[in-house]
């Protein structure tokens, strides 16, 4: 009965541990305190079978005093134990570690290992033919048998263990899994969002271009669509006083005739080489039907004969890998430009609907670019809080007239949804997002207070009160700059962000409003 | 380091170019065709068959004296491109402006035929 009692509180203890423990160290510390209790032997060791179902590898290896002989990790045949050291007395230090994988079949049939710790006793874990996993046990006593008792409860305990040693298991793949999947959304996520950094993807190419055809540095030259002019936007390995190229056609650095049809890419200013201590250079035009748009060159500085055919493949490879991220970046900005500008037309449609919000957008983006700058925010910043006024309100045009109520609550949150899928700065969608929140918190669609509400749309809600104040008609239009600072005031800090309202008093009193909406508030001051 | 000979076949002045054609060896070709052209060969082919590498700086060369001999009412063409020269003048567009004979003997023909039925 000692027996059986011993028996079913290790099973207790087993399934205790593996309800409460969700890592699958817990549980197979669980399985091996249950068969060291069995079998009254350490038990320091437990395999698993490998998803191949061919090999073992072990999943658990818990510290003590044992030291294992690393230098001979086979299993022995059965009745062909030779020797056998103990380990007492063997330090951690000492330790090492049984084989960390085995071969299934080689596994199956062994029941014991010799170990400089002494003979070990194998306990498979099986479940009908299948072999789950492997316990090592030990170092047996007084010649390597294990007891008769001992043996008896390991076989009555070993089908629970195996069966939750495997559930186990499975529950850590599964864990595992669901990492590797979430680790790879991740990281196409990421890729995605990068694809668009251009320059600094051109840059990695172009090191990697560096790198493997043994060249000495180099530099990648795009065209700016607007002006039709080179520029570098990538280099490697150039030394701080390289003398960059001069990229103008006619008597620049490089012969190259970007309106030809030819498109021969030669290098022109030898002298500009030379003194830049170049030895070879090999410059090679990035086109893309015909449409130019760079230049990818590397140059090497101590070997004329750096570029051998093998490596002029390779360039040739990076040089049409340049080639299509900058033609896709190119045809992204293309596609980027004309949904703005279509976003933009579609909010000049939208304010024509009624006579006093006619150029409503334009006057919100210039009294926001304006309160930007007062505020001082750096280019960029003025840019996005620009654009963002220009196209706030578009999220109305999902919205129907009968949906009066829906489309005062719902249109920032379309209206950002219409740009949130493009590579802008994500603060012009939370600035459309946001621009009918108040600063205290009493705002809609969401209720933001302070500072929750980003910078761009707290300016863009003190534009637009600002030129819906000026532009709407009786009573809500407020007629004069007295009135619309004194309608500000009272504002600040509940609706209105403090900063920005008062920048909006400042233009106001120093009369910088822009010209058509200052015209406006001087006609209705003398009416 | 590019060495150069020049020899004259059915009135083609055939420049062969051995070594190398980088930043280095730039100037001396320049040279070398600009003196041919300036002197008055109206037909002038290189033989490109002993030159391992060329990089940008001889491409260069090769289009402004390409250029220059269009001008002169010349012709300058490119013989026995091989390797890594070949490869360097179809990634830099060169094979796209300069006439390229697979040999000097077809190169020369076909040269000296062009001079003498066109009257250049």
């Amino acid at each position: 009965m000692l027996g059986v009692d011993r028996d079913e509180g290790a099973v207790t203890g087993v399934l205790t541990a593996l309800t409460l423990a969700e890592e699958l160290d817990p549980r197979l510390d669980a399985v091996l305190d249950a068969a060291a209790d069995a079998s009254e032997l350490p038990a320091r060791f437990i395999y698993l079978t490998a998803a191949d179902g061919r090999r073992l590898h072990m999943a658990r290896a818990r510290s003590g005093p044992v030291a294992i002989d690393q230098h001979s990790p086979s299993w022995a045949q059965p009745g062909s134990v030779t020797s056998s050291t103990t380990g007492e007395g063997a330090s951690e230090a000492t330790a090492a570690m049984p084989p960390i994988e085995m071969a299934i079949d080689q596994a199956r049939e062994q029941r014991s290992m010799p170990t400089a710790a002494g003979l070990m006793h194998a306990l498979p874990l099986e479940l009908g033919d299948e072999l789950v996993g492997l316990v090592l046990l030990g170092p047996l006593k007084d010649g390597g048998q294990l007891g008769g008792r001992q043996r008896r409860r390991l076989s009555a305990l070993m089908p629970a263990l195996a069966a939750l040693a495997r559930q186990a298991h499975r529950e850590q793949t599964l864990r595992d899994e669901i990492a590797a999947l979430t680790s790879r959304e991740e990281v196409a996520r990421r890729l995605a969002g990068s694809t668009l950094e251009v320059d600094r993807l051109v840059t990695v190419l172009l090191d990697l271009a560096v790198r493997s055809t043994r060249s000495d540095g180099g530099f990648v030259a795009v065209i700016d669509a607007q002006h039709a002019d080179l520029s570098i936007r990538a280099r490697t390995g150039l030394p701080d006083d390289f003398l960059d190229p001069d990229f103008s056609a006619g008597h620049g650095a490089f012969d190259w005739d970007l309106a030809g049809e030819l498109g021969t890419l030669g290098l022109r200013d030898i002298e500009w080489a030379s003194s830049n201590g170049i030895d070879s250079i090999l410059a090679v035009p990035l086109i893309e039907n015909e449409r130019p748009l760079g230049v990818f060159a590397l140059v090497s500085f101590t070997n004329t004969e750096t570029f051998s055919e093998a490596n002029l493949a390779l360039l040739e490879t990076y040089s049409e890998q340049i080639r299509l991220m900058l033609d896709n970046s190119r045809l992204f900005a293309e596609f980027r430009r004309r949904y703005l500008d279509s976003l933009r037309g579609l909010a000049t449609s939208l304010d024509a609907r009624r006579p006093h919000t006619v150029r409503h957008h334009m006057h919100v983006g210039e009294v926001a670019t304006s309160l930007a700058e007062r505020l001082g925010a750096e280019s960029p910043e003025i840019e996005s809080v620009g654009l963002a006024a220009a196209i706030h309100d578009i999220g109305l045009l999902a919205i129907t007239e009968t949906e009066a109520f829906a489309a005062d609550q719902e249109h920032p949150l379309i209206g950002a949804g219409m740009v949130e899928h493009l590579p802008l700065d994500p603060a012009i969608g939370e600035a459309i997002a946001t621009h009918h929140e108040w600063y205290d918190g009493w705002g809609f669609p969401r209720g933001l207070r302070g500072a929750e509400i980003g910078r761009h749309g707290r300016i863009l809600a003190v534009a637009e009160f600002v030129v819906e104040r000026i532009e709407a008609p009786a009573p809500l239009g407020v007629g004069d700059a007295a009135r619309l600072v004194s309608e500000l005031q009272l504002r600040r800090g509940s609706q209105l962000d403090p900063e920005a309202t008062d920048a909006a008093v400042e233009m106001i009193a120093s009369s910088t409003l822009p010209a058509g909406l200052s015209q406006h508030l001087r006609e209705d001051e003398g009416t | 380091m590019m060495e150069h000979e020049t020899r004259h076949h059915d009135g083609v002045t055939v420049v062969e170019l051995r070594g190398s054609a980088a930043v280095a060896d730039a100037l001396a070709l320049r040279d070398v065709l600009g003196s041919h052209l300036a002197g008055g060969d109206s037909r002038v082919l290189l033989d490109m068959t002993g030159l391992r590498f060329i990089d940008s700086a001889g491409i260069g060369v090769l289009v402004s004296a390409r250029r220059r001999a269009e001008q002169l009412g010349a012709t300058l063409a490119l013989a026995g491109v091989n390797g890594a020269v070949a490869r360097v003048l179809q990634m830099t567009r060169a094979d796209r402006l300069v006439q390229t004979f697979q040999s000097v003997e077809e190169g020369v023909d076909a040269l000296s035929k062009r001079s003498s039925g066109a009257g250049e």
